[in-house]
């Protein structure tokens, strides 16, 4: 039995087990797949603590609905659009909560200190900072698209299955976050742009 | 026609990764294969990207898969105990107070008599709907009250 079988048969076993309720199976599944529904949410977002909230948002529905997973699509495909709407909500409700506290904070003056800011190795900070520097100037959709398909390795045609969209507008996405990214990178090497008739 | 590095710089900027490192038959791969600058800037933008993904691959969540699942667990049983509240709470309120009703309509004192007057012997439902729907309508001594009770 090849590796690539045997991985696709302890995840159906996995995914059976929790559509019967079974706890144990359910959480195999979570932990399989925890690392990269955060890496979604990350890409997604944008945004470390964001990001977690999102995960434990996406763990909360995935219990409740695993029982509609119903193989049509790939087991990743379903679980990116579960990933999804847990953010697309997450995010409706921050931005209001936040246009709250930015009112509240007007009015008090007050910086509020995030706890988890002193945490994390300099390398995590370097790497934080590298992502949001990337990141930042893109839509949430050309992010999440970079990331799916020149990041993660999916084909455009998986992709599209996962955000239910044509696989040309997939594609078109893709060109603009490339664009805008590559340009970042060109920005910082300066010398190999000079002699091309082009500018940043 | 073949192409100038102008035309590849443009096109460097939204190429597959293949066409970056000059692999396949395309014009773009073709150039950067034989352009040393044109290669150097695919490599620099690979290596770029590179770059991005190990970064986003490092950040792992700083919340441990099985704190997570815990916090999972204990919001599960938090959203199922507020639902079955819901689904059991208004039942028991509607209940209760018919419950109150009928008891002092039975011989108790009622709380409120001197405001509504006596209550009759035996609770009877001015309008009931159809089996089905949930809702009686009973009329009290006071004639500007009704009792509506959705069950």
């Amino acid at each position: 039995m090849s590796e690539l079988t045997r991985i696709d048969e302890t995840l159906s076993a996995l995914i059976r087990g929790a559509k019967a309720g079974e706890e144990a199976a359910f959480e195999g599944l979570v932990r399989r797949h925890y690392e990269q529904i955060y890496r979604w949410a990350l890409a997604r977002t944008g945004d470390r603590d964001e990001a977690e909230d999102v995960t434990q948002e996406t763990l909360v529905r995935l219990h409740r609905h695993i029982g509609s997973f119903d193989g049509r699509s790939a087991f990743s495909t379903w679980l990116y659009q579960v990933t999804r709407s847990a953010a697309a909500d997450l995010h409706r409700k921050r931005s209001r909560r936040e246009r709250l506290a930015l009112k509240v904070k007007q009015e008090s003056q007050e910086v509020a200190i995030d706890p988890r800011a002193n945490e994390g190795t300099a390398d995590d900070k370097r790497a934080s900072d590298l992502v949001q520097t990337f990141l930042e100037k893109l839509s949430e959709r050309q992010r999440e698209i970079f990331d799916l398909v020149d990041l993660q390795g999916f084909s455009t045609v998986e992709v599209s299955a996962m955000l239910r969209m044509e696989p040309v507008t997939v594609r078109s996405h893709l060109f603009r976050a490339r664009k805008a990214i590559r340009k970042k990178i060109m920005e910082s090497h300066p010398e190999l742009v000079e002699g091309y008739g082009h500018e940043l | 026609m073949a192409m100038n590095c102008d035309n590849a710089f443009e096109r460097l900027l939204d190429a597959d990764h293949e066409e970056l490192a000059g692999q396949g038959d395309s014009q773009l791969a073709v150039h950067v294969r034989e352009c040393p600058r044109c290669q150097a800037v695919g490599a620099k933008l690979l290596g770029g990207q590179q770059l991005l993904a190990n970064a986003l691959t490092q950040l792992v969540p700083h919340t441990d898969v099985e704190q997570a699942l815990g916090t999972a667990r204990e919001r599960r049983s938090r959203i199922r105990r507020r639902e079955q509240f819901w689904r059991w709470g208004p039942i028991a309120a509607a209940a209760a107070i018919s419950g109150v009703m009928i008891l002092q309509a039975l011989g108790g004192t009622p709380m409120l008599e001197s405001e509504i007057g006596p209550l009759p012997a035996v609770v009877e439902p001015l309008v009931e709907a159809p089996a089905g729907q949930n809702v009686m309508v009973f009329e009290t001594r006071d004639q500007s009250t009704k009792v509506i009770w959705f069950y």
